[in-house]
């Protein structure tokens, strides 16, 4: 992949939001891991905040011991010591807001839709005082329900409405899971970018599987322009990027799988 | 054909529904089936159809009743505890031979047990589906794929014997996400009509009754065994089982649902070391696969069933092949899923000539008791 990709920097605070079932977990472990890279040398710090507490299944909390053999904490919610469905959020979760800095920054990884949001309502405030932020909407146009761009505007409109917290980017995430090839990600490109200029948002990056990753990124440089229906000069109206300039970020399933199957990604 | 979408198992389960023609969805929230009953109260509303949370599960179970007398396509779904709940219900819907479609994404029990996924309700599913001489249809998908798919048949199979259908699922297969491609919506117009629903006599005809109370013994006996007819045509026609690896197999691995995927990575495994393993998946529960069982039993030298309980299929698996061959047991239970490896070794094992029943409890896979 490019340096470019590689050298893709975090703010103080980031914050994943979405749909359910668009992929967020799996994209806020990889981005911690990304991040990790780039933390290297003098005293620093990562977070990962698991907020999701609306569904007990499939979380970044899954990851507790993997995650803390790296170094990385992961301030997740309380439930003894196994996956209880009454859970309840961690009083560090307010320093690791408040506190987040280039040298000790915090990735927090919100449950799935309006739903999913509302624990992220209780810290909206210190999140609005947070200048170093951005707030990631991820998106996964193979979800029936955000299939759309319109769709997906609604759902993002909604959980800004409850969490009070305004989305700063979108972010790509389509995929079928294993089944996923260049071409659903190539596919999903003008869906990405006609959902930015509805929002009127830039576009983080859109993420694709690592081994598919240059072939997207050679696609939407070339063709996305002429082949597509995206609205060009719209897009450019906004601040959302034209598709050459893209960012695509080459990122891994770590859901799923087991951590000793990672290790060779993060040594 | 539809695109392919991602969607997980609970959401699948419920979309399907809607495509075969259910309009009223009647539950009460419990992990981990709680995404079934959330994706019906978004979209029910939007289609004209009812979406409605009970107080309870018995007060659910009551309203599928309520409907399904009179003529709907209805759906309910819970998990483990509040299926034991429904019970009551079901029996009386049995016994008034009313259909409907029931999801019980398992978790692990008795009692409020745990919200991982567990393969514990086999026994209650396809023996007592509460009181009384009485079954109900049970399938077992393994994908969700297959979760789509046989929602349909279910309220096919449910409308054509009146009788109602389970989906026993589990927390593994609601909570997954896999690709799918869904069902195209049935025409309603092309559904048969049900002429012993109630749907108003408009004194043309004479009125139905739907009761599930008969107080004369004889009246009684007289309609369970005309119902017992029907059981046998269902036992007949109905049952369904996947058959793979079996063309040079010397032994075979048999398991359900989620419990088949894993069952299916270990026989590849045990392949790759030359061991000649099959694979057989029951697709129905009730009816049991008996004849599909009872041919591969006369071709291999041992079974192992795998499950996430304790073992309960492996007594009808054991019925099915007449103890004709030595039929082994491993599995896991209380939400913990067995791996792949850990059942490579338990069909070494079997083919080294031992029978065994291994509780992960005895030491796992060292010294299990046979």
């Amino acid at each position: 992949m490019s340096e470019k990709n590689e050298s893709f920097s975090l703010p103080a605070l980031t914050i994943v939001v979405g749909h359910y079932g668009v992929g967020k977990t799996n994209l806020a472990l990889n981005l911690v891991l990304l991040q990790r890279k780039t933390l290297q040398g003098g005293k620093t710090s990562q977070a990962l905040v698991d907020l999701d507490i609306v569904n007990p299944y499939f979380r970044s909390g899954d990851f507790a011991r993997g995650l803390q053999t790296l170094g990385i904490s992961l301030l997740g919610p309380v439930h003894g010591a196994s996956n209880l469905d009454t859970p309840s959020l961690m009083p560090g979760i307010d320093v690791a807001i408040t506190e987040a800095s280039p040298k000790h920054p915090v990735i927090i990884d919100v449950g799935g839709d309006a739903d999913g949001a509302r624990a992220l309502a209780r810290y909206a405030s210190m999140i609005e005082n947070q200048p170093d932020r951005m707030v990631l909407y991820v998106v996964n146009s193979a979800r029936p329900e955000v299939s759309t761009p319109q769709a997906a505007l609604q759902i993002m409109r909604e959980i800004e409405e409850t969490s009070g917290v305004s989305i700063t980017h979108i972010a790509g995430n389509t995929h079928l899971k294993e089944q996923t090839t260049a071409e659903t990600v190539i596919a999903s490109l003008p869906y990405v970018l006609n959902l930015a200029v509805d929002a009127e948002l830039p576009v983080a990056f859109v993420a694709a599987p690592r081994s598919y990753a240059a072939e997207v990124q050679d696609a939407a440089a070339a063709g996305l322009r002429t082949t597509t229906p995206v609205d060009i000069q719209a897009v450019e109206a906004t601040n959302a990027q034209p598709a050459p300039t893209l960012c695509i970020l080459p990122i891994d399933i770590l859901v799923g799988c087991s951590w000793e199957a990672l290790s060779p990604l993060v040594s | 054909m539809s695109e392919k979408v991602l969607m997980k198992g609970n959401e699948a389960l419920a979309e399907a529904a809607i495509r075969a023609g259910c309009r009223h969805f009647f539950g009460y929230p419990i992990t981990p089936q709680t995404e079934v009953a959330a994706y019906m109260a978004k979209r029910m509303p939007k289609i004209g159809g009812t979406y409605l949370q009970a107080e309870s599960e018995v007060a659910a179970i009551n309203m599928v009743y309520g409907a399904s007398a009179a003529g709907a396509r209805v759906m309910t779904s819970s998990s483990s505890p509040g299926v034991s709940l429904k019970m009551e219900g079901i029996s009386y819907m049995i016994g008034a031979n009313l259909p409907a479609v029931i999801i019980n994404v398992q978790r692990g029990g008795p009692g409020l047990g745990g919200i991982q996924p567990s393969q514990a309700d086999y026994w209650m599913a396809t023996r007592a589906m509460g009181h009384g001489d009485g079954h109900i249809i049970v399938f077992a998908p393994s994908t969700v794929q297959e979760m789509a798919d046989l929602v349909a048949k279910a309220f096919d199979l449910g409308d054509k014997y009146r009788i109602p259908v389970m989906i026993l699922a589990d927390g593994l297969l609601g909570q997954m996400m896999e690709p799918v491609i869904l069902p195209e919506p049935i025409d309603q117009e092309n559904l048969a009509d049900k002429d012993w629903a109630l749907t108003g006599h408009q004194d043309q005809r004479k009125h139905n009754t739907i009761s599930s109370l008969f107080l004369e013994p004889q009246e009684l006996e007289n309609d369970i065994l005309k119902r017992r007819e029907r059981y046998l045509i269902i036992e007949q026609a109905e049952p369904m089982a996947q058959v793979e690896y079996m063309d040079d197999a010397e032994v075979a691995v048999v398991a359900f649902g989620a419990a088949s995927r894993i069952a299916r990575s270990a026989v590849n495994k045990a392949r790759a070391n030359g061991v000649k393993v099959g694979l057989v998946r029951p697709v129905t529960l009730w009816p049991f696969p008996k004849d599909i069982l009872s041919a591969v039993g006369d071709k291999v030298k041992a079974l192992l069933c795998v499950e996430f309980s304790t073992g309960q299929m492996i007594e009808d698996v054991r019925l099915a092949v007449h103890d004709k061959v030595p039929v082994s047991f491993f599995g896991h239970t209380g939400g913990i899923v067995p791996t792949p490896d850990e059942v490579v070794v338990a069909i070494e094992r079997m083919v080294a000539g031992e029978q065994f029943h291994i509780l992960p409890f005895k030491s796992r896979l060292t010294g299990g008791a046979s």
